[in-house]
């Protein structure tokens, strides 16, 4: 036990004194948690719309500006071909072009029915599903409205209908802070306890003073714990830094039992820590660690 | 042979020294090969690591929803909510996990984690439709994932809607194509991503770790006192890493075309050549790293987290550019993966030409003269 109270001592020295691990591991989490949610967001919104208006009428009209009033889309391109629309679609200008037929609102009110023409970029598949379901319910809607307009709503259906009422648990507005944050949080942690770990143990390496610590009486087992205790005890500070920041920033908090959440963070750690270790093994040069760690 | 009247050319003092150089440069450059090439393990993770990326993205990585697991609260039990139910279960999307017998049932349900949507249909589900014309449904999605719930809800939806079928009046009906992409698969978005991504990794970081490393070892100074230009000690250094790189690309691009089924749909020579350029931007910002560091642990840190973070960050193969505030927006522009991704993608997968791709190739240029000069001007033949 003297043994490895000695190591640790000087492990936690090393790391006090070495500013650059400090910072990492005080300012890091606290930038990417602010950063990271502001960048990385998957939320679909200014989904560029190209529109090609063959017809011109009072109905494409309001069409449009129901579709641009939505929030969702962004109008970028109000062209007359389909052909000039798909050449902004190839220059990045627009995601999605929709094209309103000739003799929309005739048909529409003759026919009882009428088609319109969506094309979406689909090469991120996400955006491209997202992006026509919004458009599809904006056009939904509208389609009621003109109902509603055209038909005088009868006192009994004279059809059968289904209305369909969705809602979202657990997160009612959709807001996807909930979704990122905590994912970031697993990373950090990650990072952090693999990160440092592996640096520390092949720095000793390359440095030469492996050799010392092999000649004296130390264990295996006393050098590897020695290792492992402090970083692990950095990995519950980052932790704890983060469920801070996520709590004063964005507002969340874990709803569950906070110390499962620590007991599982614990384990985790160990794990990182374990495969950190694990690797400094076959690794010998900082170089490689790298390349490994990010790969992962 | 030469030719005779050119023969005298080659006793002037300065084609010999041109020649010299030549000679001197290619000796060099197999020196620095010498050096890659020993060094197996890390030879192992130049190729297998674009290989590994690809086959994981391609495989584990898909945002396709498919086969989403659900759960359905049926307290009808009648004709039109068996008939629904089975139609929701014929659908690829979604596999009926099990049916919940109440409310309880489905917190429960959501909680154990792996179901993402429930479907509940009242009491009296048939009765309501058959007599009042108007029966309700209800759906519950998880919210933890937002993109996905969305998705789900409206695949559900519109299954619903499709059984109904009921022709109402002045019914506008958007008939949409999916372009480049008609399946929604993650391969087309992901492979121009993992490419730039790779290409980044490998010439940024190698480059500068091994002029660093050149630094460190204290050998730098051996090739600055020697008559060797200090110019061609550094093309020398790049020069086994931009062919190690068009390899890279050319394996990339052999499994997505083979393993992936992704076709390249614009002209080859074109991509290798928006390749390679790509690759020298790379090149020469590891060397303005180089230049600018002196060990080669702060190297690497400023290669990684300061070029991989803003590839997958800013490049938009990860995340949508176009959501992310202004400032940020304005920052991706400096980001040379981002151009090079937008190349790659209207090239392979949009099959465009250069006349679509001439204004990226221009800034991807403008950044690697600009660098160039940088690190040339900075770039110190003396030891402090």
């Amino acid at each position: 036990m003297r043994t490895i109270r000695f190591l640790l001592q000087k492990e936690f020295r090393q790391i006090f004194r070495n500013r650059s691990i400090l910072v990492m591991v005080l300012v890091m989490p606290v930038m990417q948690l602010f950063i990271l949610p502001l960048a990385a967001n998957y939320e679909v919104k200014n989904i560029n719309l190209a529109i090609i208006d063959n017809d011109h009428s009072s109905y494409s009209q309001k069409l449009i500006s129901k579709i641009t009033a939505s929030g969702y889309f962004r109008l970028t391109g109000y062209v007359f071909s389909y052909k000039e629309a798909l050449h902004l679609i190839e220059e990045d200008k627009a995601d999605l072009l929709l094209e309103i037929p000739h003799n929309f609102e005739k048909n529409l009110v003759r026919e009882n029915s009428e088609q319109l023409f969506v094309a979406v970029n689909a090469i991120n598949g996400t955006k491209a599903s997202l992006g026509s379901v919004y458009l599809n319910s904006v056009i939904r809607d509208e389609n009621n409205d003109i109902r509603l307009q055209l038909v005088a709503p009868a006192r009994f259906q004279s059809q059968p209908m289904v209305e369909i009422a969705s809602s979202n648990w657990f997160n009612p507005h959709l807001d996807y802070h909930l979704f990122m944050v905590p994912g970031i949080l697993a990373i950090l942690v990650t990072m952090i306890g693999g990160f440092l770990t592996a640096l520390n143990i092949v720095k000793e390496k390359e440095v030469g003073t492996i050799e010392q610590i092999n000649v004296t009486p130390i264990k295996k087992h006393h050098f590897i714990l020695g290792k492992l205790i402090p970083f692990w005890v950095l990995g519950n500070v980052v932790f704890t830094l983060g469920l801070i920041v996520a709590r004063v920033a964005y507002g969340i908090v874990p709803l569950g039992n906070i110390f499962l959440l620590y007991g599982f963070i614990w384990v985790y750690l160990l794990a990182v820590l374990g495969l950190a270790c694990w690797y400094q093994r076959i690794v010998t040069r900082s170089s490689r660690r790298c390349s490994l760690c990010s790969s992962l | 042979m030469l030719p005779a009247w050119m023969k005298s050319f080659t006793h002037w003092p300065a084609v010999q020294n041109a020649a010299n150089d030549m000679k001197q440069l290619y000796t060099f450059i197999r020196k620095e090969f010498a050096h890659v090439l020993r060094d197996r393990k890390t030879l192992l993770i130049l190729f297998g690591l674009p290989i590994v990326q690809i086959l994981i993205f391609g495989f584990a990585l898909t945002n396709e929803v498919r086969n989403a697991k659900i759960v359905i609260y049926d307290q009808a039990q009648d004709v039109a909510s068996q008939q629904l139910i089975s139609k929701i279960e014929a659908s690829r999307y979604f596999d009926i996990a099990y049916a919940v017998m109440d409310h309880a049932g489905i917190e429960a349900a959501f909680k154990k984690g792996d179901i993402r949507l429930a479907v509940i249909f009242p009491q009296g589900f048939n009765n309501d439709l058959l007599h009042t014309h108007h029966a309700q449904i209800q759906i519950i999605a998880d919210g933890a994932d937002p993109n996905t719930a969305t998705t789900l809800t409206s695949y559900i939806t519109s299954i619903i809607q499709d059984y109904m079928a009921a022709q109402e009046p002045f019914q506008i009906s958007p008939q949409i194509r999916y372009l480049y992409n008609p399946q929604l698969k993650g391969a087309p978005n992901f492979v121009p991503g993992v490419m730039s991504l790779v290409l980044m990794l490998v010439c940024v970081m190698m480059t500068a770790v091994s002029i660093v490393r050149e630094k460190e070892t204290g050998t730098m100074e051996v090739l600055l006192v020697s008559p060797f230009s200090p110019l061609m000690v550094i093309i020398s250094k790049a020069i086994p890493y931009l062919l190690l790189s068009l390899i890279n690309v050319t394996t990339i691009l052999l499994l997505s075309t083979f393993v992936l089924k992704l076709p390249i749909n614009g002209s080859i020579p074109l991509l290798f050549a928006e390749s390679t350029l790509f690759i020298i931007t790379c090149l020469t910002l590891g060397i303005f790293i180089s230049v600018k560091t002196s060990s080669q642990q702060v190297a690497m840190l400023i290669s990684l987290m300061g070029m991989m973070l803003p590839t997958i960050l800013f490049s938009g193969f990860m995340f949508p550019v176009e959501n992310m505030p202004l400032p940020l927006q304005l920052i991706s522009n400096i980001v040379p993966s981002k151009w090079y991704y937008n190349i790659v993608k209207a090239i392979m997968i949009k099959g465009l030409g250069f006349s679509a791709v001439w204004k990226e190739t221009m800034i991807l240029a403008g950044i690697t003269v600009v660098l160039l000069f940088v690190s040339f001007k900075s770039f110190k033949i003396r030891l402090s």
